[in-house]
């Protein structure tokens, strides 16, 4: 990081938060790479207007992410994933990790933009409905509707990985 | 109360998709430069919205290219290049032209390869490298420097010996049986007149390949396997070597690490890479001057009474 001045709140920001919101951005898209280039993006946008981010960047980075997620990150051309994965967990633990992440990528695939950052803002960052429906720029009901859309089709494509039939 | 509603409340329900999502990404963390990529994009989007308004625009794309290479700045630096950051495709192919152009780019840099011989530091723009061996003599010495100069058609090799407190000057031409003597880059294939185009040849040849990423002391890299050229060669009896491997910064596409296989001592060789700005204090640490009061001998004599320690 430059060590200009400017940036020294957003090197401690991203210190703190940079690897949640990150992994945010990996599950709003269609892999980690795809991820990255998210998040990237929308720290740019940020940066655009860092002089003006007081108090909240998290919150602000989210929108943007959020945002991005629904509006425009589908809507580009797919791109082809980098070959392989990081090899950065132990060998080991990272069969069954990678197998996972692919199980949940291909399921979350499945979902409309909108439900898949439902979702995620819900059940991943664990956001409250009002806080999602912000993030989203959308209301309250519309968020229950694409989160319980996209849980219902979640619950069929995950089944066999984990039971998340809610016990009636 | 409706069933979605059940269904969002439900604590099992939530609990388990956490899980699954959490075990999926617990890995991922902050690649090194992401910030600083960041920043940088941000800084030249800046500066390009000041300049346009003022010059054209193809001196705006030179005051931004120039943004990039501005030494000092080579922890967070943009590989050079087409841009690399945001909105890349890394395909194999893509990844090898970013190293090819990287490593084109990085020829005004000055690379630090560690060995287990020793340190090299090597600047191809300037055709200069000089070798401190890790080897001490009695006082705490190098036990030798080295340094290797190509200056047009004069080649120039000065060692220094410090145990016995003498050195020799090698000269001689740059072109040996018709071949031009060069200091190269550290990547294979940039020997080649347009190292780009023979990366994108050894791709479609299947001799260069994208592993994939690794982490390397703690660094997000790019794993590539390269065969060596002696391979390509038809002398079937020869015993194959083993390939190359590089490993290349994920965000700057340099080299940071390789391990090549030796064919004088027949041994793998891992080199650690790291790449310096050329400020005069680094250039400074090309030149070698021969101590006050050391005896020159002459190069024969060096390489047959002091240099079989250390070869």
């Amino acid at each position: 990081m430059p060590h200009d001045g400017r940036y020294d709140d957003l090197a401690a920001f991203l210190e703190a938060r940079g690897d949640a919101l990150l992994r945010t951005a990996v599950l709003l898209t269609p892999g980690r790479e795809a991820g990255q280039d998210l998040f990237q993006e929308s720290l740019e946008r940020m940066l655009r207007k860092w002089h003006r981010v007081h108090g909240d960047p998290e919150g602000y980075l989210r929108r943007i992410m959020y945002h991005r997620a629904v509006d425009g990150w589908r809507s580009r051309r797919r791109r082809p994933e980098l070959i392989g994965l990081p090899a950065d967990t132990p060998v080991a633990d990272h069969a069954s990790r990678l197998d996972l992440r692919l199980t949940l990528i291909a399921a979350l695939e499945l979902l409309t933009p909108r439900q898949r950052a439902a979702v995620v803002a819900r059940y991943w960052e664990q956001l409250s409905e009002a806080e999602t429906a912000a993030a989203l720029g959308c209301s309250v009901s519309a968020v229950k509707a694409a989160a319980a859309r996209g849980l219902r089709t979640l619950r069929e494509a995950l089944s066999h990985e984990m039971d998340l039939t809610p016990k009636l | 109360m409706s069933r979605n509603d059940v269904e969002l409340d439900s604590p099992e329900a939530e609990a388990a998709l956490r899980d699954i999502m959490s075990n999926s990404v617990s890995g991922i963390r902050m690649p090194p430069g992401l910030a600083d990529r960041a920043v940088g994009r941000d800084r030249r989007r800046k500066a390009r919205i000041r300049l346009t308004g003022t010059v054209s625009a193809v001196a705006a794309t030179a005051a931004v290219v120039a943004a990039v290479i501005v030494p000092g700045q080579l922890g967070g630096r943009q590989a050079p290049g087409p841009q690399a950051a945001g909105g890349h495709v890394q395909t194999a192919a893509y990844v090898l032209r970013q190293a090819a152009a990287a490593q084109v780019d990085s020829r005004h840099l000055i690379s630090v390869n560690h060995t287990s011989d020793g340190v090299t530091y090597t600047s191809v723009a300037a055709q200069q490298q000089r070798f401190v061996s890790s080897k001490l003599d009695s006082s705490g010495q190098p036990y030798l420097q080295m340094k290797t100069e190509v200056n047009g058609s004069a080649y120039t090799q000065t060692t220094v010996e410090y145990q016995h407190q003498v050195y020799s000057t090698f000269t001689a031409s740059s072109v040996d049986h018709g071949w031009t003597v060069t200091i190269s880059p550290v990547l294979p294939l940039q020997t080649d007149n347009d190292p780009v185009a023979a990366f994108q040849q050894a791709l479609k040849a299947g001799t260069a390949t994208v592993i994939g990423h690794r982490s390397l002391n703690g660094r997000d890299t790019i794993l590539l396997r390269v065969e060596a050229a002696s391979n390509k060669a038809s002398d079937s009896k020869a015993a194959a070597l083993p390939p190359d491997l590089v490993w290349l910064d994920s965000s700057s596409y340099l080299v940071v690490q390789t391990e090549r296989f030796d064919t004088v001592t027949r041994s793998q060789v891992v080199q650690h890479i790291t790449w310096l700005s050329p400020t005069p204090g680094n250039l400074a640490l090309l030149t070698l001057t021969p101590p006050a009061g050391f005896t020159k001998i002459p190069d024969s004599e060096m390489a047959q009474k002091y240099l079989g320690p250390v070869s």
